[in-house]
């Protein structure tokens, strides 16, 4: 009877302990909750920074709830638009995320700020990466859609190389000829040429962009941009032919070259100029 | 400038989604349109860079008409 007594009074202990922390949650949310509809009905306090850091101060403390989700989500939203703060409102919405206790809609929520964030941060890379890897909580056409600039951020960084690469190649085989004086062959090529490739470049220009200026949302824009860019970039394929080397490997090098150099041009032109084009090409 | 007429919902018979759904036909023409261009250039390009330049041989009339008349002379 002595012996058990010790262990009666630890277990009263025990239940007392985790009935008291219990009840201490039940008050901690339910202090979370009225601080949180204060705030939200009041909009100088969902204004005031110092406001908004004390709920977030109080979230971190409060019990693993929904109502805990829902206060961190009017901070992240504070501190995403009105207070400019969107690394720390980042951390709050992958709190959210991640939490088990939110609800799902509110889960969701959180998972499509923070891709969006990204998104506005100009972080596609994490964007994606993010979205791919919480994809279930995301509408499948957003997923596609961060894909989508994904891969033409890919493609914008491959195109501007692949201009460089044309740009020195070019370079260096104009600077070659003149040292070995052979650079009046590019200028004789060039003369007879010219005319048509100006000729080309307007018809571009100016019969595209036509067209395109009678579409209701259409542009001239990008035709005019096109046809300024086609015609240096012919003129210098031209040039590079008739001083390079005559062999056919090198010949069809250079055509393979200066044909993905003019795709490269109009795809950095359409992505930095009109980039709702690239959507009709599936990019 | 007279309004646009206002159009019911029993007036419409399908909405499409995507990148110009629902305009006229000139704005897929319009994609098209840029595409073929910038085909036409890369095609034009390839061309014009794979050409080389072959070095010009005048021949004079004279000097062939001169070697022609040598070689008839006994």
């Amino acid at each position: 009877m002595m012996q058990k007594a010790p262990a009666l009074g630890l277990l009263l202990l025990a239940c007392l302990l985790g009935l008291s922390r219990r009840v201490l949650a039940d008050a901690g949310n339910a202090s979370l909750a009225d601080r949180l509809a204060v705030v939200r009905n009041d909009p100088a306090l969902s204004n005031d920074p110092a406001v908004i850091e004390d709920l977030a101060r109080r979230a971190d403390a409060a019990p693993a709830t929904a109502i805990r989700a829902e206060a961190r989500m009017v901070v992240a939203e504070a501190w995403l638009g009105r207070m400019h703060r969107p690394v720390d409102a980042l951390q709050v919405l992958r709190l959210v995320a991640a939490d088990p206790a939110s609800d799902s809609l509110t889960s969701r929520l959180a998972e499509r700020e923070i891709v969006d964030t990204l998104l506005a941060r100009g972080q596609i890379r994490d964007a994606a990466g993010e979205a791919r890897a919480h994809s279930e909580k995301l509408d499948p056409r957003f997923v596609q859609q961060v894909r989508r600039l994904e891969r033409r951020q890919a493609l914008g960084t491959a195109s501007l190389a692949e201009l460089f690469l044309f740009g020195a190649v070019v370079t260096f085989a104009l600077l070659r000829a003149r040292r070995l004086r052979t650079l009046s062959r590019a200028s004789a090529a060039l003369k007879p040429f010219a005319p048509a490739v100006v000729a080309f470049s307007a018809f571009v220009a100016l019969v595209g962009g036509g067209l395109a200026a009678q579409f209701e949302a259409g542009t001239a824009g990008p035709f005019l941009a096109l046809g300024a860019v086609v015609a240096p970039l012919i003129l210098l394929a031209r040039a590079w032919g008739a001083v390079g080397s005559t062999r056919m490997p090198a010949r069809i090098g250079r055509g393979l070259l200066c044909a993905a150099s003019a795709f490269a041009a109009a795809f950095v032109l359409l992505d930095s100029y009109r980039p709702i084009y690239l959507e009709g090409f599936g990019l | 400038m007279s309004e646009r007429p206002s159009i019911a919902e029993g007036q419409v018979r399908q909405v499409r989604l995507g990148h110009g759904a629902n305009c006229s036909s000139i704005g897929s023409v319009v994609d098209t349109l840029f595409a073929t261009a910038t085909v036409g250039a890369a095609i034009l390009a390839a061309v014009v860079a794979a050409l080389g330049s072959e070095p010009v041989r005048v021949i004079r009339p004279n000097s062939r008409r001169d070697d022609t008349a040598r070689k008839a002379k006994p």
